[in-house]
């Protein structure tokens, strides 16, 4: 800024012209404060918080339910596509489930002929179903974590004094006590990150 | 006929529930119209087999209902599988609708909620659900409790028989006699489309639809039976046949399928809808007898119109605060002054035509959406457009608002650029020259396209949901604070869909 001044100063001398006067600062003001408006949107009556609870429970039901259908994957392709990561493994818990022929009622009075002919099951069976997964994923979460308990002890012997093994066996713990539709839900009214979305809403949709 | 928005909506909420194969059919479906089991393989290059159970999980999940249609010319006919958009967007309400039950028969939410879960169940399969559900040391449930709790679901139209598995149905005769016979009124006012002439083929007469299951009495002169179950004796005594009747209960309990029934649901929520849309704008000391002739209200004869007996309104008065003072009179005036007239069939009653407040609540919605995206000039001349119905002159548009000229051009050319208006141009003849004018209409597709934007907006919340539900898996030290966000969102989603209803289902 100062060279680029005294050169043209001196370029146009005779003319008289030129810049000697330095830029004036200004000092900075903080931009003024702001009161929000009340975040009415985040505010759940108790209706609402049913509706959630409810919409939770649905939706965690048909992700585990037979109804939920997979696409067969091969097993080699997906070891070989992408390394396994830690959180796979909550989702292997959902690997098993009934048979879907042991839930609908197979016959040409319910369903069209085409799609009951390639059934099986003839009769109705006396299997006795479940009709409750949450029951089924707490049993698998049982032998995950003595799985992880029997891994947890062999690499003790081979490594001793690991740190991440702990810090892993604290993380499960607290995963495992997370239950959406169990927890109560609140809501933190004095959380900043809100604010932004929240605005978004109420442009669009008062 | 569904819009693009609400295709991607409609295969996300299906993606969530039942997985990725079984979306990939419904996509099919939803994209093409009604398709036969072997165009749909072909499409999609999957194997017959996972196509079969796709299709059997949405059929039983009320997604999709399959007809019979005719081959080409001659007798033969192929199976055709038709995806039903409304019952797939219904999905993410059944919150609410379990609500309903919550309010009017607790003790038959469970009930329900197996229903809503699972699609279509048996009445045996409900008891073994309900049995298999009940926590160790509790006392169960005895059958005949729990029939009696499913049947009041049925009385009440909140369950239904499912359809018609394969029913017969021609796309290309237009006669449908019997439909037009039961449905005259819709008939005369609305083309049906082809998805509604297929559910209506396929839905079986009303009164097989809420036939409720048989009691079977084994003493039937038992003096502590209800009244209905008296009743159901004194049948039995009269039906020399115990054989017959006892068969029917078995096949009624085993093997009919029961569903929920989205009408009632759904009107239902109009009902609540405009009860409460209307409560700000009452006056001073009528919300009572606003709120008392919603809840006297008896069983719908159609969907556009709320019924109440004036005693039953009186009634539900009483319970209220200061409605004992109130006297016939005062309750008669001001029912008429909320618009609810005497009817014609019953002149004890009134009655109370919802379209109004229906057509009332959407034009505010749209206007909001101008107001709010192009501000109040937009929104005054949008509301002119939309009162005049025709075709309005640009000088008419600028006296009647009063806005400067300059103004008015720019705004009309705004809204005519976003697809909200129409314009055309009229050359006027005179004898020294020409001189043209420009007309302006309210563009015909608006209201589609401000469904489409509704159906849009669901579809981003939805996939915001997933994101923070992905990240919960991944496990983090904010787990508290993603789950509230969640929490929001999904509550967002919840109120949004009051709007999405109103103008796909009300």
């Amino acid at each position: 800024m100062a060279s680029r001044g005294r050169g043209r100063g001196r370029g146009r001398r005779g003319g008289g012209y030129g810049f000697d006067h330095p830029a004036k600062h200004t000092p900075h003001e903080d931009f003024p404060d702001i009161t929000l408006p009340e975040m009415t949107c985040a505010r759940a009556t108790m209706e609402e918080k049913a509706l959630i609870q409810s919409t939770l429970k649905f939706e965690d039901f048909w992700k585990t339910s037979c109804y939920h259908l997979e696409e067969d994957v091969p097993k080699k392709k997906n070891d070989d596509k992408e390394i396994e990561r830690y959180s796979d493994r909550k989702r292997k818990t959902h690997s098993k489930r009934e048979a879907l022929a042991s839930y609908l009622i197979l016959t040409p009075a319910n369903f069209p002929v085409e799609l009951v002919q390639g059934s099986k099951r003839g009769q109705p069976s006396s299997k006795k179903l479940r009709w409750d997964r949450s029951s089924d994923d707490q049993a698998f979460e049982v032998f995950e974590k003595l799985e992880e308990k029997h891994k947890d002890g062999d690499k003790k012997t081979e490594k001793d004094g690991d740190d991440e093994d702990e810090h892993e066996e604290e993380e499960v713990e607290e995963e495992n006590s997370d239950d959406d539709y169990n927890q109560n839900i609140e809501f933190d009214d004095d959380d900043d990150d809100w604010n932004q979305e929240e605005e978004a809403h109420e442009d669009y949709y008062d | 006929m569904v819009s693009q928005h609400g295709i991607l909506l409609a295969v996300a909420i299906i993606s969530d529930h039942f997985g990725p194969l079984v979306s990939k059919v419904c996509r099919c479906l939803l994209r093409h119209g009604a398709l036969p089991l072997q165009e749909i393989v072909r499409r999609l290059e999957l194997s017959p087999g996972q196509v079969k159970n796709s299709l059997l999980v949405l059929i039983q999940h009320n997604c999709v209902q399959a007809f019979n249609a005719p081959r080409g010319n001659g007798d033969k006919t192929v199976t055709h599988y038709l995806a039903i958009f409304d019952n797939i967007v219904h999905r993410q309400r059944f919150s609410k609708f379990l609500s309903i039950i919550r309010a009017d028969i607790p003790e038959s939410e469970a009930l329900l909620e197996g229903l809503l879960q699972n699609g279509r169940l048996t009445f045996g399969q409900l008891v073994e659900r309900t049995i298999s559900k009940v926590p160790e040391g509790s006392i169960t449930p005895a059958r005949e409790e729990i029939r009696m709790n499913f049947n009041k679901l049925v009385f009440a139209h909140y369950v239904e028989r499912c359809p018609k598995p394969e029913p017969f149905f021609d796309p290309l005769v237009d006669e449908q006699s019997t439909s037009s016979r039961k449905r005259a009124p819709k008939t005369v006012e609305i083309a049906l489309s082809i998805d509604k002439k297929v559910v209506n083929t396929a839905a079986l007469s009303d009164a097989e639809r809420f036939s409720e299951i048989p009691y079977i009495m084994e003493d039937a002169s038992n003096a502590n039976d209800s009244p209905r179950s008296s009743i159901s004796g004194a049948k039995r005594k009269h039906n020399a046949l115990e054989g017959d009747a006892e068969l029917d209960s078995t096949i009624a309990e085993n093997e009919v399928l029961w569903r929920a029934n989205f009408e009632k649901f759904t009107f239902c929520l109009k009902k609540k809808f405009c009860a409460d849309r209307k409560k700000p704008k009452l006056k001073v000391g009528t919300h009572p007898i606003w709120e008392a002739f919603f809840e006297a209200s008896l069983m719908e004869r159609d969907n556009n119109s709320v019924t109440s007996p004036i005693n039953g309104i009186m009634e539900r008065l009483g319970q209220k605060e200061g409605g004992t003072s109130m006297t016939l009179d005062h309750i008669t005036r001001v029912l008429e002054e909320l618009n609810c007239s005497p009817s014609s069939e019953d002149p004890d009653s009134f009655i109370l035509d919802l379209s109004r407040i229906v057509e009332a609540s959407r034009n505010e919605e749209i206007e909001s959406l101008v107001r709010k995206k192009y501000g109040q000039e937009a929104f005054t001349i949008f509301r002119l457009l939309v009162r005049e119905r025709g075709p309005v002159e640009t000088d008419k548009i600028i006296d009647t608002t009063i806005l400067d000229k300059q103004i008015v051009h720019g705004t009309l050319y705004k809204l005519w650029k976003d697809d909200y208006i129409d314009t055309e141009r009229i050359l006027s003849g005179t004898g020294t020259g020409n001189t043209q004018y420009f007309v302006w209409r309210v563009k015909n597709t608006f209201r589609e396209q401000f469904i489409d934007n509704l159906c849009h907006a669901a579809l981003n919340l939805r996939q915001m949901v997933n994101y923070i539900a992905e990240l919960l898996l991944e496990g983090s030290k904010d787990d508290t604070k993603l789950r509230n966000r969640k929490n929001i969102l999904i509550l967002a989603l919840t109120r949004h869909d009051d709007s999405l209803m109103l103008f796909q289902d009300f």
